[in-house]
């Protein structure tokens, strides 16, 4: 019988990796931290998702279906990796719940954390109501379906997208320098849902680049541009400050078109949070010794590789957002190939 | 350290504390203003333009449409003296690789800025209008009818003749440029083409079935506030 | 070839029938003898130039639908203008008659309110000498070229609106994308947009040399 995998993380990149390793017959564990599987748009009630516009339950549902009823995936969950020891082909693991493992190979999967905004405090986050989160707002979408002013539960007149909240920052000190890549596009859709539900809203997109890339230009730049009118001002916001005369936020900027200072009123100000390599991700990196970005703590490829799946460890292969933001598609993806490498790797011999 | 005392300007108003975004929602409810929306900033009009590259580089349609767009009345005042210097070359049009017609938003806002009297009647709307008006009368324009009475219009002594009361050409006052513009095409022209054109200016050229026409053309002009 | 037909209407445009005359008795002489024909368009009015399109642009479309409504009336699908804001201004027309139902509805209405006969169809309009290099073409010109302009050198010079902006001339599609049924036609008759040479052509055709010359019409 040929060896285990184990996968770590149950999000996108690792129920790719489960999926295809239970589809060509390796015995898989997967563990995950958290008490169900689907990474964090399950676990944090993602509303609508780039680029398809499904929701997460629709993209990662099958996936989840699949990894549950297949018998060669043991899924363990609330469960974490300790201790790795061994070498490639025939690694022994200890989990958190006691248990050990001989696996042949280990898929990576740990996913990524969101920037807390607070560290930006001029932003003004946690201080006003009204300034919230992109994911608050895929929230207030998902569990309440309804658009409103934290401070009064009102409709908003008027919505402030900021961009790179956490990102492409280097006042955060060198860990976050790089870009989130799903945020404009993500601004773009939320936009576009406010705007189809609200049509009378004005919405406005701060930022410094817009950075819809490859075929998410059309669906997340122009289309909310051009079919639902949201204005894009380019300018870092630079502060938000409240104004009890009006009870309405200002975002402080310069519009660096017209080359003058601005403070705009705003009714709701959403930040675009950037992607943090996970406190999992990071600790793992230590158990198994991979190799990380000596700046963002990512995850890196193998330098001999052109694959960026392949770890500088024979073996184990890293797929997903632990080795910095990516969308889900890839995220999957990654998880896919990542899968079928370790299954390579562990010598299964796979008949059609 | 500043030292000039110039600090003390930082109490003037510099700050941009609103939009004014009704001003753009009737610049794009204008069937010609309505691409404004999908512009993003690049700037290949303003590269292509002649009248930026070549004249003035205040004029920037660029700047204009994202000025309008979010409603920025008094940067767009600012450079009012500039607005109307478009030539309609049409490369701004061509070029834009986000199919803004660019020329025609322009106009679109220039037509809302005038309409709400927030720029003054300048120098091209008004030969704009002069020469609308003439095409209004008699379906076709003359021009040296049309060129004589704008110089009339401009302030210049122009002889008429006493029985049509039609302008005759270079006998009253003539500014010199128009002179130099127009010998030279005049020496060279067939003699025909001469007393044809002197024809025409006497007798201006109509189209015949224009009455009934004229009155709805009139209306629905007047409806646009283009004769105002 | 021969793909915009032989015989067309005939828009000459207020300044051809007076200053520009040289260049009416000439346009008519060259399609003569090249064997296309130009049938007069009677009583048509102003096409509006940029003047008007800059006062009103209701009125501009129904001075343009009106003579569009004339060709109709005179049995034409195609009408021919030699003079750029003439063919710019018809074109321009069709282009938002064609991509705004509203505004073709608007403007039949008022064209019968002002007498005139429906459009019942939008006819195209091309430039004289996109008509003059495709249904003639350089060779025809060779041919029929009786004293070669040998020796003349020629700058030619096409002006602004010969070819711009191609959104009028050419395709219609400018707020197409990808959401949007793109629009029908591109016309694959127009000359390049940025570096025109249907005027080249044909002079070269006729026995002229053409001198490199790039004004401001291709920067
Ligand atoms: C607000 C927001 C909205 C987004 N919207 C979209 C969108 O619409 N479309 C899109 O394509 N992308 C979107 N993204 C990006 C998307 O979330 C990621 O691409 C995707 O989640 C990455 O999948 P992953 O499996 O690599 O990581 P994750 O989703 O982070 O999953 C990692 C999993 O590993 C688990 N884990 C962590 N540490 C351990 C450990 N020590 N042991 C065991 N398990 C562990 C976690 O609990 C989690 O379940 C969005 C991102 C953000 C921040
Ligand atoms: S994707 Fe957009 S919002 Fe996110 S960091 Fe990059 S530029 Fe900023
Ligand atoms: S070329 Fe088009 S998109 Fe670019 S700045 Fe000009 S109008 Fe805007
Ligand atoms: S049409 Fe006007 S704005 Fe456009 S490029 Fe020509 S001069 Fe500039």
């Amino acid at each position: 019988m040929a060896k285990s995998v184990l996968v770590i993380g149950g999000g996108p990149a690792g129920l790719g990796a489960a999926r295809i390793l239970g589809k060509l017959g390796i015995p898989t564990i997967l563990v995950e931290k958290e008490d169900r599987l689907g990474g964090n748009p399950i676990l944090n009630h993602y509303h609508t998702l780039i680029p398809r516009k499904l929701k997460p339950e629709q993209v990662l549902g099958p996936y989840i279906k699949e990894v549950e009823s297949n018998p060669n995936v043991q899924v363990k969950l609330k469960t974490e990796l300790t201790a790795c020891e061994g070498e490639p082909g025939s690694y022994k693991v200890t989990l958190s719940n006691g248990e050990t493992h001989e696996v042949g190979a280990i898929v990576v999967a740990k996913g990524f954390e969101h920037f807390d905004p607070r560290r930006k405090g001029e932003l003004g986050y946690g201080l006003y109501p009204d300034v919230i989160t992109n994911l608050e707002l895929e929230q207030m979408f998902s569990r309440e379906g309804r658009l409103y002013r934290p401070s009064n539960g009102q409709l908003p007149k008027r919505v402030a997208f900021v961009f790179c909240v956490g990102s492409r920052d280097r006042q955060l000190g060198v860990t976050n320098v790089h870009c989130c890549r799903y945020g404009c596009a993500l601004s773009g859709l939320q936009a576009m849902e406010i705007k189809q539900h609200y049509p009378d809203v004005d919405v406005f997109c701060y930022y410094m680049d817009v950075r819809t890339y490859g075929t998410w230009e059309y669906p997340f730049y122009w289309a909310p541009q051009e079919q639902y009118g949201v204005r894009y001002v380019r300018g870092r916001i630079a502060g938000i400050t409240y104004s009890p005369a009006d009870g309405r936020l200002r975002v402080k900027h310069e519009d660096t078109i017209v080359q003058r200072p601005a403070e705009v009123p705003m009714d709701l100000v959403v930040l675009v949070l950037g992607m943090e390599p996970s406190a999992g991700t990071k600790k793992v990196a230590k158990i198994l010794g991979l190799a990380q970005d000596p700046d963002s703590k990512f995850l890196v490829p193998s330098e001999e590789s052109g694959s960026n799946i392949i770890s500088n460890k024979p073996g184990i292969f890293i797929a997903g957002a632990c080795k910095g933001p990516i969308d889900i598609e890839s995220s999957l993806a990654e998880g896919e190939a990542a899968g079928a490498e370790a299954a390579a790797f562990v010598g299964a011999k796979v008949t059609v | 350290m500043d030292v000039s005392g110039d600090w003390n300007l930082i109490i003037l108003p510099r700050v941009i504390n609103d939009y004014d975004l009704d001003f753009a929602k009737e610049v794009m409810s204008l069937p010609e203003g309505k691409t404004m929306i999908q512009c993003y900033q690049c700037s290949y009009c303003t590269a292509s333009c002649p009248v930026h590259n070549y004249w003035d580089e205040r004029y920037n349609s660029r700047h204009f449409i994202h000025l309008a767009r979010l409603g920025l009345i008094d940067e767009l005042q600012k450079r009012a003296d500039v607005m109307w210097r478009c030539v309609s070359c049409h490369k701004c049009t061509h070029r834009c690789p986000k199919g803004v017609l660019v020329e025609e938003v322009l106009k679109a806002i220039l037509k809302t800025m005038a309409k709400k009297g927030l720029i003054d009647e300048y120098p091209s709307k008004k030969f704009d209008k002069f020469f609308t008006e003439s095409v209004l009368e008699y379906g076709r324009i003359e021009d040296g009818e049309l060129l004589f009475g704008w110089i009339e219009k401009q302030g210049y002594n122009v002889v008429k003749d006493p029985i049509l009361k039609k302008p005759i050409p270079f006998l009253g006052e003539t500014p010199e440029w128009l002179k130099q513009l127009v010998m030279k095409p005049i020496k060279s022209m067939n003699i025909s083409f001469l007393v044809l054109n002197a024809k025409h200016m006497l007798f201006h050229p109509r189209t015949k079935n224009w009455n009934k026409f004229k009155q709805v053309l009139r209306k629905v002009v007047q409806e646009e506030g283009g004769l105002t | 070839m021969g793909v915009i037909g032989k015989r067309v209407a005939y828009y000459p445009g207020c300044s051809l029938e007076g200053a520009t005359r040289a260049y009416d008795v000439s346009t008519r002489i060259v399609a003569r003898e090249l064997g296309l024909e130009l049938d007069y368009l009677e009583d048509y009015n102003c096409c509006g130039a940029m003047e008007s399109k800059n006062v009103t642009f209701m009125g501009t479309l129904l001075l343009n639908a009106r003579n569009m409504s004339l060709a109709r009336k005179q049995g034409h699908d195609v009408i021919v203008a030699p003079c750029n804001g003439c063919s710019f201004s018809l074109q321009r027309a069709e282009y938002f008659l064609q991509t705004d139902s509203k505004i073709f509805e608007r403007v039949n209405s008022l064209l019968k309110e002002g007498g005139v006969d429906l459009l019942d169809k939008i006819p195209e309009t091309y430039h004289i000498l996109e008509w003059f290099y495709h249904e003639a073409g350089p060779q025809k010109v060779k041919e029929k070229t009786k004293r070669p302009l040998r020796g003349l050198k020629v700058a030619n010079y096409y002006g602004c609106l010969y070819t711009r902006p191609h959104f009028y001339a050419r395709t219609y599609s400018h707020a197409g994308g990808q959401s949007e049924e793109a629009r029908p036609r591109r016309r694959e008759t127009a000359d390049d947009d940025e570096h025109p040479y249907y005027m080249n052509a044909l002079f070269e055709a006729a026995g002229a040399t053409s001198v490199e010359f790039e004004p401001m019409h291709t920067q």
